[in-house]
């Protein structure tokens, strides 16, 4: 249970970029099956904790991805959840992960502090 | 890009969360480096057998043994380490999951670090399979410890910890005689996930295995040592 932290990085994050203060409508985060991040308490902790930062109710919209992994014996791509189902080119299982450890902010839609 | 609607704009930043973790665990990783030292961060469940594997390295390594743990709460772990010999440092969490970079710094500023005496940087990450795999510390390896008790299906149910380790420590292998645990299968799923994970079967308590992982760990200190030496 890491998504209050990760949650608090975020809001750094978005300080940091838009400045304190700037009203922030919401955050667009990607967030892959093997980030170790559970999208529901990370909504929970986010909007909590924007709202007392004085963001304003801030959405956070998460673009849930899957694992994508490379076979390593015939080196094709796919999707999976389940690493020991096999390739579905040669039915092996052994794969290079090569991405589903992502949690990255991708946008910010935010209102400037008014001058 | 930016786009408008209203007053409010949209702008694309593409950062990972981890942004800044990362560029601490960096500076640790070339602190260490500068040291001489080769940074290890144990991950397991709480109980696997992590400290007194430490306990256990202890005999071997000596005072050339630098140890950060990682609690909760208490400082129980680091005084197991020190009365077998070795600095260690207690960082206590206090509530938190996991160990940061962050953390890592403050323990290593606080620490009497002497390269002329220290080889291994240790760090016991809190029991945990699933927040510590996320944020690197600035070590060189990264160890997962899995062990026989704990069930030989366990590697795929916590893959994002398991496929980015360097070595797979199957631990209390002593137990092996009274339970039902397949150490292939778990080596098998370990490397399915895992090209180039190095995997050991050992126990702290009969010494059984532990050749092979030191082994193992001098050719890492080795090389980080070369290293050193030829950025002098
Ligand atoms: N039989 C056997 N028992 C072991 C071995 N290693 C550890 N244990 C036992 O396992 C229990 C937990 O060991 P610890 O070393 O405290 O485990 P840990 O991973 O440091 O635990 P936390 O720091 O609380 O997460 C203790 O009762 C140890 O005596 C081993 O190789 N063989
Ligand atoms: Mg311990
Ligand atoms: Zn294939």
């Amino acid at each position: 249970m890491h998504e209050f932290s990760i949650a608090t990085e975020i809001i750094a994050a978005v300080e940091r970029t838009v400045g304190a203060g700037a009203r922030v409508q919401s955050v667009g985060l990607i967030l892959g099956s093997l980030s170790g991040v559970n999208a529901d308490s990370l909504t929970f902790c986010f909007t909590e904790l924007a709202e007392s930062c004085g963001m304003g109710r801030t959405e956070l919209v998460i673009d849930a991805r899957p694992a994508r992994v490379r076979c390593r014996e015939c080196g094709c791509d796919y999707e999976t959840g389940d690493f020991m189902a096999g390739c579905p080119g040669c039915g092996v299982a052994a794969v290079e992960i090569v991405s589903g450890y992502e949690c990255d902010i991708d946008t910010i839609t935010y209102e400037e502090p008014e001058a | 890009m930016m786009e408008t609607q209203g007053t409010a704009q949209t702008i694309k930043v593409k950062s990972p969360v981890m942004a800044k973790n990362d560029e601490i665990a960096a500076e640790n990783r070339a602190r260490l480096e500068r040291l001489g030292l080769v940074g290890v961060n144990i991950m397991s469940s709480p109980g696997s057998g992590k400290t007194t594997l430490l306990e256990t390295m202890a005999r071997r390594y000596g005072t050339s043994m630098a140890v950060i743990e990682g609690d909760v709460q208490t400082s129980r772990d680091a005084e197991r380490v020190r009365s077998a010999g070795c600095l260690a440092h207690q960082i206590e969490t206090r509530g938190s999951c996991h160990l940061d970079a962050k953390m890592v710094s403050d323990a290593l500023a606080a620490m009497p670090i002497n390269p002329a005496v220290h080889r291994l940087l240790i760090v016991e990450n809190v029991g945990n399979l699933i927040c510590p795999s996320s944020y690197d510390l600035g070590e060189h390896l990264r160890i997962g410890l899995l062990s026989v008790t704990e069930g030989d299906d366990k590697v795929l149910k916590y893959p994002a910890l398991f496929s980015r380790i360097n070595v797979l420590l199957i631990s209390k292998s002593d137990l092996l005689p009274h339970l039902e645990f397949d150490t292939a299968r778990a080596m098998e799923e370990c490397r399915a996930i895992n090209a180039h994970v190095d995997a050991f079967v050992l126990s702290s308590r009969t010494g059984e295995g532990m050749d092979a992982f030191y082994d193992y760990l001098d050719a890492a200190v080795a090389k980080v040592r070369a290293g050193r030496d030829a950025a002098q």
